[in-house]
């Protein structure tokens, strides 16, 4: 609905000033809002990302609030694989480990979830190391070590690597909680990439080059980490909240 | 002249019990080795060749139950559905008992399932809601550099299975 009256606007807007039509802002508040961090385009040989993303029950009245990490290729409309955790708007109120893959055309079937996240995704400081690795032509996605799923064949080769909070809605006034809030943020610890030229996974630096933080989200900030040896890197949270649902 | 016509009559016989067994043998086989059908939605009852849904994605493979005793379920359906997200909708979700395997989920042949969250030949309760309206599940990538973010994939159902025997959670999927 929201983008439908962004373009709406936009349009209006256009006839109005009698100039060509006004194009939404490339991060525009859509359906899809993003908050964390991305390696940056031009690195060669990564095919894997991991994070240990922390444990948190996020409040979800519609649609749904995720937390993962990615393996992508940059240039294709789909080809992305995730795994992370992942609250649907359910009476249950229990965030789910899941993994999501889509092919070079954007063909994808949805998440598919895995193990109830334990304590119901209580923020106890505890948290979940997500892989996404590219092994012999094949996709594995992990949750603490352990194969969760493996996407044979996939039709694109990875070279990005993601780790965002993500929330979907296109009402502002019931969008879902993204991850975290300003007491009680989701810290992101120790992303890495997996690197085809030596077989070995390497940190990102928080004060390195080779990442961007992103925002796209209405309600959602992030923070780096304040030491250069600090290993949890980035943490995110809503603005709109300081306490735990 | 008689037993020759006797000889004849019996050879007769015996091709049309060889023929009939052939084509009785043939539809069992026939059955048996049938590849499960591949559907969209979660079927209310599992046909005997059993059914694949999110076929070359998730491959979650439903056959019926067997009659032997490890096919008795020892979580009820009500039970099953207490152990489950609970979604609000607007018609009661249907519950159906089935041999669940999720080939995604399974480890190459010929590799140990050591280190793998296998789901493999489970006694379990398929769990279907069907949604008010369709939702956008899926979670997509961050459009970066100006592009379109993907196209939202919209679902009216979500399914989620139960193992019948422990209770635990197995796996969850969404369908059209």
């Amino acid at each position: 609905m929201r983008a439908r009256k962004i373009w709406a606007i936009s349009i209006v807007a256009a006839v109005v000033t009698g100039s060509a039509m006004i194009a939404p802002a490339a991060y525009a508040v859509d359906f899809f809002q993003f908050c964390g961090m991305a390696s940056n385009t031009g690195m060669t040989g990564i095919r894997g990302a991991r994070v240990n993303i922390e444990r948190y029950n996020p409040r979800v009245a519609t649609q749904s609030s995720s937390a993962w990490s990615m393996a992508d290729n940059h240039a294709g409309s789909g080809s992305y694989a995730q795994v992370g955790w992942l609250e649907l708007n359910s009476k249950s109120n229990n965030p789910y480990y899941f993994w999501e893959y889509a092919d070079s055309t954007g063909f994808d079937l949805g998440p598919v979830f895995r193990d109830p996240v334990p304590n119901g995704g209580d923020y106890t400081g505890a948290d979940d190391l997500f892989t996404v690795q590219y092994v012999s032509g094949d996709i594995k996605y992990r949750i603490n070590g352990v194969v969760q799923a493996t996407t044979y064949n996939p039709d694109w080769t990875p070279d990005q690597a993601e780790f965002h909070c993500e929330v979907h809605n296109g009402d502002p006034d019931t969008d879902p909680q993204i991850g975290g809030d300003s007491n009680h943020k989701v810290d992101f610890t120790n992303p890495a990439f997996y690197s085809m030229n030596d077989d070995l996974w390497h940190s990102f630096n928080p004060y390195g080059t080779n990442n961007t933080m992103y925002n796209t989200s209405e309600h959602g900030n992030w923070q780096k980490c304040q030491t250069n040896d600090d290993p949890k890197f980035f943490k995110v949270w809503d603005l709109r909240y300081n306490s735990l649902p | 002249m008689k037993g020759k016509r006797f000889i004849l009559t019996a050879v007769a016989v015996a091709l049309s019990l060889a023929v009939a067994l052939a084509v009785v043998a043939a539809s069992k086989t026939s059955r048996a080795d049938a590849a499960p059908l591949n559907v969209d939605q979660v079927p209310a009852a599992i046909p005997a060749q059993g059914v694949t849904l999110l076929a070359g994605y998730a491959d979650i493979t439903l056959m019926p139950p067997t009659s032997d005793l490890s096919a008795t379920p020892t979580v009820s359906a009500e039970k099953a559905l207490t152990l489950a997200p609970v979604i609000d909708s607007p018609s009661p979700p249907s519950t159906v008992l089935a041999i669940v395997t999720a080939g995604s989920t399974l480890p190459p042949p010929g590799e140990s399932a050591k280190g793998y969250n296998a789901v493999d030949d489970r006694l379990a309760w398929v769990i279907t809601y069907a949604y008010p309206e369709p939702i956008d599940v899926r979670q997509g990538k961050l459009p970066t550099d100006g592009a379109s973010p993907p196209s939202p994939l919209m679902r009216s159902h979500v399914n989620f299975i139960i193992d019948a025997q422990s209770g635990a959670f197995l796996i969850g999927f969404f369908t059209e």
